[in-house]
């Protein structure tokens, strides 16, 4: 095993687990994720001969991280608006809509997690995966500290108002 | 201060002053709408924190990218050999169209002698690029 193989072993144990739970904070979708932390580490081994220390080891395993889960987010966008003008996929999607209608209506929080806005889900989702570390989200996403506090509070005051509501709608339906 | 203001410190708590934190917890042993507020988020923390780690297992993943690192590493590795044959290939096909031209010069020869260049360089244009392109990894 030459030096970029252990250099690129040692840098898969430790950013393993970090690079797939930034993926699916981002992505939201646990294949997807793990389909985009492989290119990550794919991307990573070629250019690891490239990287030449000027920003921290993790910051640049972030910003490929990042760039990948934009690019896979544009597949994605692209896939759906071809399916969207085929009327025959738009009738199945409509089906099975209506067919899981009614289990949705149950309490679900990861569901409101869902319809939270992409940056207060993926700073939650961050947040609950990364032990809580305001620091660590931030280093993630590449954004300021302060802003990450902003999203987490207003995701988290969501909901709590989300849970507030269910709560109230299982009591009239109860009662 | 209001109830939304305790609320707002709720949600803030694992960055509060000691101070803070013992008018909050004063606060809450008084106040049934805010207890109610804190024990909502505390469950909805405690489910989200249970769910999202139980869906994701990095395990798995480990072996899977260091085999995927493995068989590029193998293409990667053979590819300048594939192209070193190519380039020895086409010379030996200009040697021997030069050797034909030597002993005939026909015009169909002329054209074999181009052709066999033009793999020539191709190939050695190919080699080259890939020398480059490994060295520098631009790949991001």
């Amino acid at each position: 095993m030459d030096s970029k193989d252990s250099t690129f072993e040692q840098l898969l144990k430790a950013y393993e687990g970090k690079v797939l739970r930034l993926s699916y904070a981002m992505l939201g979708n646990r294949a997807l994720a793990e389909e985009t932390a492989q290119e990550v580490f794919l991307r990573i081994w070629r250019a690891l001969g490239a990287f030449g220390g000027d920003a921290s080891l993790s910051t640049w395993v972030y910003t490929i991280t990042r760039n990948a889960c934009l690019t896979a987010i544009e597949r994605m966008k692209t896939a759906a608006a071809e399916s969207l003008a085929d009327p025959d996929i738009m009738r199945r999607a409509q089906t099975r809509e209506l067919e899981r209608a009614p289990r949705e209506s149950r309490t679900d929080v990861q569901a409101w997690l869902a319809e939270l806005p992409e940056s207060q889900r993926q700073a939650l989702t961050l947040f609950y995966l990364e032990e809580r570390s305001y620091k660590e989200v931030a280093a993630a996403l590449g954004v300021p500290m302060g802003t990450v506090k902003t999203w987490i509070r207003r995701g988290r005051r969501a909901l709590v108002e989300r849970r507030l509501q269910a709560d109230v709608l299982e009591k009239s339906r109860s009662g | 201060m209001k109830c939304e203001n305790w609320q707002e410190l709720i949600l803030d708590r694992e960055q509060l002053e000691p101070d803070k934190q013992r008018e909050l917890a004063q606060h809450l042993s008084s106040c049934d709408g805010c207890r109610m507020w804190a024990k909502a988020l505390a469950e909805i923390e405690a489910t989200l924190t249970e769910q999202l780690r139980a869906e994701l297992n990095p395990s798995v993943l480990g072996p899977r990218i260091s085999r995927h690192v493995a068989r590029e590493r193998s293409w990667m590795t053979g590819m300048p050999e594939l192209l070193d044959t190519l380039g020895w290939s086409a010379l030996g096909i200009l040697a021997m169209t030069g050797l034909l031209l030597w002993s005939n010069s026909r015009g169909w020869h002329l054209w074999l002698a181009g052709a066999g260049t033009l793999a020539a360089s191709l190939a050695w244009a190919g080699r080259v690029l890939w020398k480059d392109q490994s060295e520098t990894h631009r790949f991001l």
